[in-house]
C-alpha cells in the first residue's frame, strides 16, 4: 500500500473521521482476516478476531506514530489477538484433556478441496497445526505472507536473530512431522 | 548450513497456494460489524462522556460557573484520595491471590541466585521445585534467552531448571490474558498441571 495513502488515511482516522477509518478497514480487511484465519483456523473465530483487530486499531490509532507501515501495525495486532485466542483455547483444551475437539481443519474440509491439495501440502498444513502458537505465527508470516524477516521482527517485536532461530525451530519440527507421517 | 538449505528446498517445493488465499467472506458486513463493535464499546466504557471534555463549550460552562468548577475539583480530590487508599490496600494485601501474576519484565529481571521468594509468593505456587534459583539462565546463549522471552520450546528444557521453566511458562501462557476468564480456584490447578507436564503440551 502506498505510504502517502496510509499517512493521509491515518491522519483522518486520528481526527475521528469514521469514513476514513472504514476505508482503512476495507483496504486491510483481507490481510487481517487471512492472517488470523491461518492462525486460529476457525472461520467464525477469525471473523470475530479480525473485527476486534480493527476495533483495537480504531482505539489506538492516536498512539500509532507511523514509524512502521500500517500493515505491520495491523499484522502485530492481528497476531497478538490470535495468539491470545490460541493460548486460551489450548489451555482449556489441555485442561479438559479433550484433544478430540481440536480436530485438524484439513480433516473437515470438503472432499473436493481435499482432493485438490497435494498429499505433501496437506501434511505440511497438519505439521503447521502442531507448532506452538508463536512459532506458528512466525511461520505463517514467513511462509504464507512471505514477509521479510525485518518486517516480521517489527510485527512480533523481536530481534531478527531470535526470529530466525524461531523460524528454524519451526522448520525442524515440521520436517520431523512430515518425515514421521510420510 | 546443509540442514537449513535442505529445509528451504523442501518449502520451495511446496509453496503456499496463492489461489487459496482466504478473503473476508462478506466485506460490507465486516465493515459494518467493526463499526457496531466500536459503537457498542464506546457506549459501554463511557468514552462518549469523556469526549465531552474535549468540547470547548463544555469547558466554558465549567469555568464560567465557579460552583461547577468547585464541585468538579472536589470530586477529583475525593477520587484521588480514594484511589490512593485502594492502592495502599492492594500493596499491603497478602500475596496469596493466584490472580497476582509475575510479569514478563519481572522474569527477565531474575538473575542467578537472586532470592525469588517474593516473586514466587506473588505466584502463589508452593511446589518445592520452584524454590530453586535459576542457574543456567544467565549462562544460556543470547538466542536462547530471546526464545525464552517468547515461548517455551522443547529445545530449551535442557537449559533450564524447573523454576526456570515455571517462570518462562508463566510468560508463555500470558496469565494476564487468563485471569479475566478463569476463576482463581481453577487457575492454580492449571499452573500445577503446566509445571507437572513441563509445558511441552503447549
Amino acid at each position: 500500500m502506498h505510504a502517502s495513502f496510509d499517512a493521509d488515511i491515518l491522519d483522518a482516522c486520528r481526527r475521528g473521521d469514521r469514513a476514513a477509518f472504514n476505508q482503512l478497514v476495507r483496504t486491510y480487511q483481507d490481510l487481517v482476516y487471512r492472517t488470523v484465519l491461518r492462525l486460529v483456523r476457525d472461520p467464525d473465530d477469525a471473523w470475530d478476531i479480525a473485527q476486534d483487530v480493527f476495533v483495537r486499531a480504531f482505539e489506538k490509532v492516536g498512539d500509532f506514530r507511523g514509524e512502521s507501515q500500517v500493515s505491520t501495525w495491523l499484522y502485530r495486532i492481528a497476531v497478538n489477538l490470535s495468539l491470545n485466542h490460541l493460548r486460551r483455547s489450548r489451555l482449556r483444551t489441555y485442561l479438559r484433556l479433550d484433544e478430540a475437539q481440536h480436530a485438524l481443519p484439513s480433516d473437515t474440509r470438503p472432499p473436493s478441496e481435499e482432493l485438490e491439495r497435494s498429499e505433501m501440502q496437506q501434511l505440511i498444513d497438519r505439521a503447521i497445526e502442531t507448532l506452538p502458537p508463536k512459532q506458528k505465527a512466525v511461520f505463517t508470516l514467513r511462509y504464507h505472507e512471505e514477509l521479510p524477516y525485518e518486517q516480521i521482527a517489527a510485527v512480533l517485536r523481536t530481534s531478527v536473530g531470535g526470529l530466525k532461530a524461531n523460524y528454524h525451530h519451526a522448520l525442524k519440527k515440521i520436517e520431523i512431522y512430515v518425515r514421521t507421517h510420510m | 548450513m546443509k540442514e537449513a538449505e535442505r529445509l528451504r528446498t523442501l518449502f520451495r517445493q511446496f509453496p503456499p497456494r496463492q489461489d487459496a488465499t482466504p478473503r473476508v467472506p462478506d466485506p460490507a458486513r465486516f465493515v459494518s460489524g467493526v463499526n457496531e463493535r466500536i459503537d457498542s464499546r464506546r457506549a459501554r466504557d463511557g468514552r462518549g462522556i469523556l469526549a465531552a471534555f474535549g468540547d470547548r463549550d463544555a469547558w466554558q460552562l465549567i469555568v464560567q460557573r465557579p460552583a461547577v468548577l468547585l464541585s468538579g475539583l472536589t470530586a477529583v480530590i475525593v477520587l484521588a484520595l480514594a484511589g490512593g487508599f485502594i492502592l495502599n490496600m492492594l500493596e499491603s494485601a497478602p500475596a496469596s491471590d493466584a490472580r497476582t501474576i509475575l510479569a514478563a519484565d519481572d522474569l527477565l529481571g531474575l538473575e542467578v541466585d537472586m532470592p525469588d521468594a517474593d516473586y514466587l509468593g506473588e505466584l502463589s505456587i508452593t511446589r518445592p521445585s520452584v524454590l530453586d534459583p535459576l542457574p543456567g539462565l544467565d549462562d544460556a546463549a543470547p538466542a536462547t534467552l530471546t526464545l525464552l522471552e517468547e515461548e517455551i520450546d522443547a529445545d530449551l528444557l535442557e537449559y533450564l531448571t524447573a523454576s526456570g521453566m515455571l517462570s518462562a511458562g508463566f510468560d508463555y501462557v500470558s496469565p494476564y490474558d487468563l485471569v479475566d476468564d478463569i476463576p482463581a480456584n481453577e487457575f492454580e490447578p492449571i499452573l500445577a498441571s503446566l509445571e507437572l507436564n513441563r509445558f511441552t503440551h503447549l
